[in-house]
């Protein structure tokens, strides 16, 4: 049996409950992101430009549109006869079969699948990050540390560090403290839930935490706290690059309206790391004469009419005459039609706005509650939804 | 239509596009801001459900091969029949005979032979066009003919240009072809031929072997001119809009009439879909003095200026100042600072510096070479 150096699996299951109608009908890697990509894309493509062929892509929620995505992999030219992509859902075993209860479970349960490629270390990631990685560099630091384990790391600010996994390293990088969400951050360096694992000595661990009934099964707070307390030689790598955790609608508006500066922290023009997707069969765009666009991406097979400013336009997407567009993110195949305004909205796909419809333009409309979901007056509407002529929506409401 | 094999030439009959041409084969003529001249014929084969390509290349064919790949993009690799690049064939047999579309199909007598299919849909590839055979595939078994010509009337019957070198049909009631003639200025028909045929593959079998063994040259219009009296040929008119690609100027309208909202709603979407090979760029990016008016844009472009009227394909860039009307800018294009072009076909990877003004008529094109530096 051929054995690989390093495989990934990606934990796609992710229920994204935070992005509210978003993720109603598709799991959170699934969710379109910057005019023709999903989330997944980015690590998905982070693996084929870092020569990582084997990808396990371990789904559970909503997996449907999220299968049908990703077919064949043969978009991130991961369609190979030894290794390539695979769809890793829970499955029925002898006797029983259950639901992944945790990040940890979820790759015991997928361990005869590791087993098949024999790899020295497996590269476990996440299906909700947007960021660009070279995961090469990351597996070169990690044999050359010999490590057990190597997580890597990015700055945040203090404020957030309560959120994330912090980590406490010696000058050598090695950790010395891991602190789940810790209440009282002493550093932060947080846990961008990427790791690289010796295989032998992950697996060791994973029929340990199996068996272990009060564990919740999951890394942050079991398997690595465990193999730090018993002594395992654990490194963090730390990453400088952009690194957008898309987990609310505030940040999945934001992440695509950075994309808008003059020159973006993620670059997606760069041919050298390049992000690949499923391509929608369009033709080019089309600016009409009366069309005005200013600081806004465009993808194939769109039709403008309107004004578009500062705003991401997916494919297939048509905005009318003497509409205005603006710091607003349409999903692929919208339309818009004449005479609307929209404003700081996310517009779910296939979704039509009627004519002379205003969306995100008043603060606060009788018999319409804000959303929890939503903030900074950003307005949420989910796909294939039809908002009538002459509607008026509220900033903060999601409509579903 | 599984009982349909396609063969394709790669070469028009007599491709007159210049520069354009010098190094690829007119299939692979970059078209519409993201197509290759042959993506229109080769998707609508596809999409009328033939799953058999035998793409027949002359010379220059490594920008042809580069573009159709495996077929996957056309859904083509396939392990039972798909896309099959047919290589210039040369052996004692044919060597005496080298010009004419039957020596040219002498390379994919083991393809045809070789093939389940009865049927041959037979196109040259400068057709801009999507059609669906079925309706024709139907007729021309129902009225048991040999071969079928695709036409198109010609209306006004006046002048257009182009018409050289371009044969005419007559029918008669029942559709059944009566003549094959060269343009000429006695010119009566206005049916003229697409130059798109279905032909019964043994009798396409039996006319290249015959043409091998009697050195019969000329094109596909004068071999069955030829035989007009002895087969039964029926003709099938077509609607649509089809642009033939024959010379720069031909070349240039092609694209400009894929800016009317009408033909472009038409020919990208119905009856099926065009596909071509995917180059995952990023959407296109208009920066704040971007201005683009009236204009067809393909994927990875950076647009800062002015763009009018114009084809516009993936990952040009376009400079602040920079003013674009009436032209085609190719693949990875960079107009420079304050730029002017007017009438300017430029070919892939052109850059053009800062405050370059080069003006063309619509009579009198401008067309710069691919790679080159103004």
């Amino acid at each position: 049996m051929q054995n690989k150096e390093c495989i990934a699996l990606i934990l796609a299951g992710g229920q994204g409950s935070r992005l509210g109608v978003l993720t109603k009908k598709v799991a959170k890697p699934a969710v379109n992101f910057g005019g023709k990509y999903r989330i997944i894309d980015f690590p998905l493509s982070n693996c084929t430009n870092s020569n990582i062929d084997t990808v396990g892509v371990l789904t559970q929620y909503q997996p449907l549109e999220l299968n049908s995505y990703i077919g064949s992999g043969q978009p991130w030219d991961l369609d190979r006869s030894f290794g390539g992509v695979y769809l890793l859902p829970p499955y029925m075993k002898s006797e029983t079969g259950i639901w992944y209860k945790g990040t940890a479970n979820a790759i015991y349960q997928n361990m005869n699948f590791i087993q098949m490629f024999n790899p020295r270390n497996v590269l476990i990631l996440s299906g909700d990050h947007i960021y660009k990685m070279n995961y090469t560099k990351m597996l070169d630091f990690h044999i050359r540390n010999n490590a057990d384990a190597t997580i890597s790391c990015i700055k945040v600010p203090w404020d957030q560090a309560d959120r994330f996994g912090i980590m406490e390293t010696d000058k050598s990088m090695r950790i010395s403290n891991f602190y789940e969400k810790p209440k009282n951050p002493v550093s932060n360096m947080a846990s961008m839930g990427v790791y690289i694992f010796k295989w032998e000595v992950l697996k060791n661990y994973l029929i340990k935490d199996e068996a272990d009934n009060s564990s919740s099964n999951d890394f942050g707070k079991n398997v690595i706290p465990s193999m730090l307390n018993e002594g395992q030689r654990m490194f963090a790598y730390k990453f400088n690059g952009y690194w957008k955790d898309v987990g609310t609608i505030y940040s999945l508006w934001e992440a695509n309206m950075e994309l808008l500066h003059k020159r973006p922290a993620m670059n997606l023009f760069d041919k050298g790391w390049r992000i690949y997707s499923k391509n929608a069969i369009q033709p080019p765009h089309y600016t009409a004469s009366g069309a005005v666009i200013k600081d806004s991406m465009i993808t194939e097979g769109s039709v403008i009419y309107g004004k578009v400013k500062n705003s991401i336009i997916s494919s297939g997407v048509k905005i009318g005459k003497n509409s205005i567009v603006e710091d607003s993110v349409l999903f692929p195949s919208v339309v818009v039609e004449e005479n609307c305004i929209i404003k700081k909205a996310i517009i779910g796909e296939r979704s039509v706005i009627m004519e002379n419809s205003k969306i995100g333009v008043l603060d606060a409309i009788d018999g319409q509650t804000p959303s929890k979901m939503c903030s900074d007056g950003i307005v949420l509407i989910g796909s294939d939804l039809i908002v009538e002529p002459g509607s008026n929506i509220a900033k903060n409401v999601m409509v579903e | 239509m599984k009982e349909a094999l396609g063969i394709i030439f790669g070469e028009g009959s007599d491709a007159g596009l210049g520069s354009l041409t010098a190094k690829r084969s007119l299939a692979a003529v970059p078209i519409a801001s993201r197509y290759r001249i042959i993506d229109f014929i080769l998707s609508s084969m596809v999409n009328s459900g033939i799953t058999n390509v035998g793409i027949i290349t002359q010379r220059n064919y490594k920008s042809l091969m580069d573009h159709l790949g495996t077929g996957k993009e056309w859904d083509l690799n396939r392990k039972i029949g798909g896309l099959l690049l047919i290589p210039p064939y040369s052996s004692r047999e044919t060597m005496s005979n080298e010009n004419g579309d039957l020596s040219d199909l002498a390379g994919a007598l083991d393809f045809l032979e070789k093939s389940p299919q009865k049927y041959v849909v037979l196109s040259k590839s400068h057709l801009i066009c999507n059609l669906n055979f079925d309706d024709a595939f139907e007729k021309h078994i129902h009225s048991n003919a040999i071969v079928t010509i695709f036409y198109q009337n010609l209306e006004p019957k006046g002048e257009i240009s182009g018409l050289k070198n371009r044969f005419f049909i007559k029918t008669d009631q029942e559709d059944r072809i009566t003549q094959v003639k060269a343009y000429s200025s006695t010119n009566e028909s206005n049916k003229i031929s697409l130059d798109i045929y279905i032909i019964n593959k043994e009798f396409l079998i039996y006319l290249i072997r015959d043409g091998l063994a009697t050195s019969e040259k000329g094109s596909l219009s004068e071999i069955f001119s030829r035989r007009i009296d002895h087969i039964r040929m029926i003709g099938y008119a077509t609607k649509d809009f089809v642009a033939r690609i024959d010379s720069i100027k031909t070349y240039y309208q092609a694209n400009m009439m894929i800016l009317e909202k009408e033909i472009r709603e038409k020919l990208f979407f119905k009856p099926g879909l065009i596909y071509t090979k995917v180059k995952d760029e990023a959407p296109s990016k208009y920066m704040d003095s971007a201005v683009v008016k009236n204009s067809l844009i393909a994927d990875g472009c950076v647009i800062n200026g002015c763009v009018e009227n114009s084809i516009i394909f993936r990952g040009v860039k376009i400079e602040k100042g920079a003013k674009i009307s009436d032209s085609i800018i190719m693949q990875n294009s960079e107009v420079q600072e304050n730029a002017i072009l007017e009438h300017v076909i430029l070919d892939k990877e052109v850059i053009i510096r800062q405050d370059i003004r080069l003006t063309g008529q619509e009579s009198y094109l401008i067309l710069i070479n691919k790679g080159a530096i103004v």
